[in-house]
């Protein structure tokens, strides 16, 4: 399974809704086991094009390759056994509301994986239990704090051991603390089991926390760039831009 | 209190200087929102027929200001700067220049101009007849779909929770039970009592058995479930899915390779379907035991009577039609709700218009299929 090359590569990504293009020639690849970062200012299309890297949407012009494969060459069934070794973090959480949080985490298993009743119990109370939510199965998405839904969509999407995690917004709307464990929980994760994760945030502190490489979405020119560690960008990107966002909105030209 | 109160004013008197050119503008009173205050455009007008060059202010005289007096300087000076004067806005507070020039700094947004907007009728023809094909194929497309899944359901390789096809069979048929009762009753004591007054004319009312039974089973017990489980449960389907999409509930679904049309299209089509037949027995019954409970108390007829007359004018074939078109609503109400669902929008008010058209299309599907049904019962001679 571990290819070389890198894990995904993104070639003249051209994205856009109904005609509309929002990005245009997005081309970056990312490393295996890396914790790769997509920023960009508010609504420059850094969900769109995590709903690219995912297979949710086709690219309108451009390729997305994960292991090598074009997850858009490959007929339905083949891309939805892609889909099933990336798991997804989402900005709300999208928590299958009519279901307990153990039902959430145990489908993927339940659909993808021969396991039996137990086992299934078994795997869903460790993977609660590695994001801190043990013994919450029985409780509806409702009853959860918005930062415990978060958890617990992350142990959903961990559930089935994937080789990508894609989290949109992880942080967003959490306090400063529920937010850091939410990133060392990723990071440690990603460490562990060597999953690749790539995420779309603007909050800094995660971003130089966790993220080992990134790239920056401009809204102006509706294009990427720049890609590089986070902390070389703050320092040394040409782009002021890059930099006042990386410096937290001040100008960034010491 | 008397009115003696300090007088409230709002004043803005423009006098020239003492070159040529130079106008001052004396702001004076209180300019909040309490009172009227003077409008930009006319103070303009003023500044351009006595020739104003530049324009100074003078505010020593102000006593207090809100918003009012910003909004009032920003918009003079936009309208200054159209017609070349320059405006110095030095005499005024501190407070309110630092406001104008903040609401001057950031520019306009131009809206990007997605679809060049047009409002004259053929484009708006155009826009709309574009909207109805779109439509028109979101339908067709979720058709394709939903047949497809059926297709790999009866393969064995769809992956449907049969706990969900329970669940919802419990929710959209036993739970419907009262209000369905209710209906079936009252459309059946209707029917009755309309058709006592008529048939009584021709002083034949005892056939009023025979109406009541005939209509109720063929036609009226199908089309009353149908319109009630329209209300409650299609609109409940397309809410229901409509906010997993709000809430990226599909998405999710989707980024596990699992199809949200077998994984929640499937169920609900099925479950409706199972329920809508016994629904439009149920009602159909109660239907003709309303029209009894008439024709017992109005005709004096027994109730045994009454009975063998209903048996003998209904046909196993009318049975046979209500049971068919009730499996075709059911089909129409559960697929309208769920098409809404999935092409809901993903905001509040979209879940909100989303389970209003199920309805509508529910409804409007019902009266559809059953005049189809109808002219082509007759026609065939059934």
């Amino acid at each position: 399974m571990t290819a070389p090359g890198p894990h995904i590569r993104v070639k003249g990504l051209e994205m856009g809704y109904g005609g509309r293009v929002i990005m245009r020639n997005v081309s970056f690849e990312v490393s295996r086991g890396s914790v790769f970062v997509i920023m960009g200012g508010s609504g420059c299309g850094k969900s769109t094009l995590m709903r690219h890297l995912l297979g949710l949407l086709p690219p309108v012009r451009g390729s997305v390759e994960v292991g090598g494969v074009d997850i858009w060459s490959v007929g339905p069934v083949q891309r939805s056994l892609m889909l099933e070794r990336s798991g997804v973090l989402f900005q709300s959480g999208a928590l299958w509301s009519s279901m307990t949080i153990g039902e959430n985490v145990a489908l993927p298993l339940q659909e993808f994986t021969r396991l039996t009743t137990g086992e299934i119990e078994h795997m869903v109370s460790f993977k609660l239990a590695l994001v801190g939510l043990a013994g919450c199965e029985p409780l509806y998405p409702a009853q959860l704090s918005g930062g415990m839904q978060k958890r617990a969509g992350l142990a959903r999407a961990l559930v089935l051991d994937p080789e990508i995690l894609f989290c949109d917004e992880p942080s967003a709307g959490l306090d400063p603390i529920s937010a850091r464990r939410l990133d060392d929980l990723i990071a440690t994760v990603s460490r562990s089991l060597g999953t690749t994760v790539v995420m779309v945030t603007h909050e800094l502190a995660s971003i130089f926390a966790i993220g080992t490489d990134a790239i920056f979405l401009d809204t102006e020119t509706r294009t990427l760039i720049a890609h590089g560690r986070p902390g070389e960008l703050r320092d040394s990107c040409p782009h002021p831009a890059v930099r006042q966002f990386l410096n937290g909105g001040r100008d960034g030209t010491t | 209190m008397t009115e003696h109160t300090e007088h409230v004013s709002t004043d803005c008197s423009v006098t020239s200087g003492p070159v040529a050119g130079e106008v001052r503008i004396v702001v004076r009173g209180t300019w909040t929102r309490a009172a009227p205050v003077p409008h930009a455009a006319l103070i303009a007008d003023n500044l351009v027929a006595k020739n104003a060059r530049s324009v100074s202010f003078d505010a020593t005289a102000l006593a207090a200001w809100d918003s009012s007096l910003p909004a009032f300087a920003s918009d003079l000076a936009t309208r200054c700067a159209a017609r070349g004067i320059t405006l110095d806005p030095a005499g005024l507070p501190e407070g309110v220049r630092s406001l104008v020039d903040l609401a001057r700094a950031g520019g306009r947004i131009t809206p990007a101009n997605d679809s060049a907007h047009n409002d004259r009728f053929l484009s708006l023809l155009g826009e709309e007849a574009a909207r109805a094909g779109g439509a028109v194929m979101d339908a067709v497309t979720f058709t394709g779909d939903v047949a497809w899944a059926f297709c790999r359901l009866f393969r064995g390789k769809a992956r449907v929770r049969w706990c969900d096809v329970i669940q919802l069979v419990r929710s959209c048929g036993a739970e419907a039970l009262p209000i369905v009762s209710l209906v079936g009753v009252l459309v059946g004591v209707v029917f009755a009592f309309i058709g006592v007054i008529q048939l009584k004319q021709f002083g034949v009312q005892m056939y009023v058995a025979d109406l009541v039974g005939v209509i109720m089973i063929r036609v009226m017990g199908a089309i009353m479930a149908g319109v009630v489980l329209a209300g409650r449960t299609g609109s409940a389907f397309a809410a229901q899915i409509g906010t997993m999409e709000v809430n990226d509930e599909l998405d999710a679904l989707r980024s596990l390779g699992i199809s949200p049309t077998e994984f929640l299209v499937v169920p609900r089509i099925l479950a409706l379907t199972v329920m809508m037949p016994l629904l439009c027995l149920y009602t159909s019954f109660l239907g003709v035991c309303g029209g009894m409970v008439v024709g017992v108390n109005a005709l004096h007829l027994n109730m045994t009577e009454y009975f063998m007359r209903t048996r003998g004018a209904v046909s196993l074939c009318d049975v046979g039609i209500g049971l068919f078109e009730s499996v075709v609503f059911g089909v129409l109400v559960a697929g309208a709700g769920c098409l809404c669902g999935m092409r809901c929008g993903r905001s509040a008010s979209a879940v909100g218009n989303a389970a209003t058209r199920a309805v509508v299309y529910g409804i409007v599907g019902i009266i559809v299929a059953t005049a189809i049904i109808t002219v082509i019962c007759s026609v065939l001679g059934i």
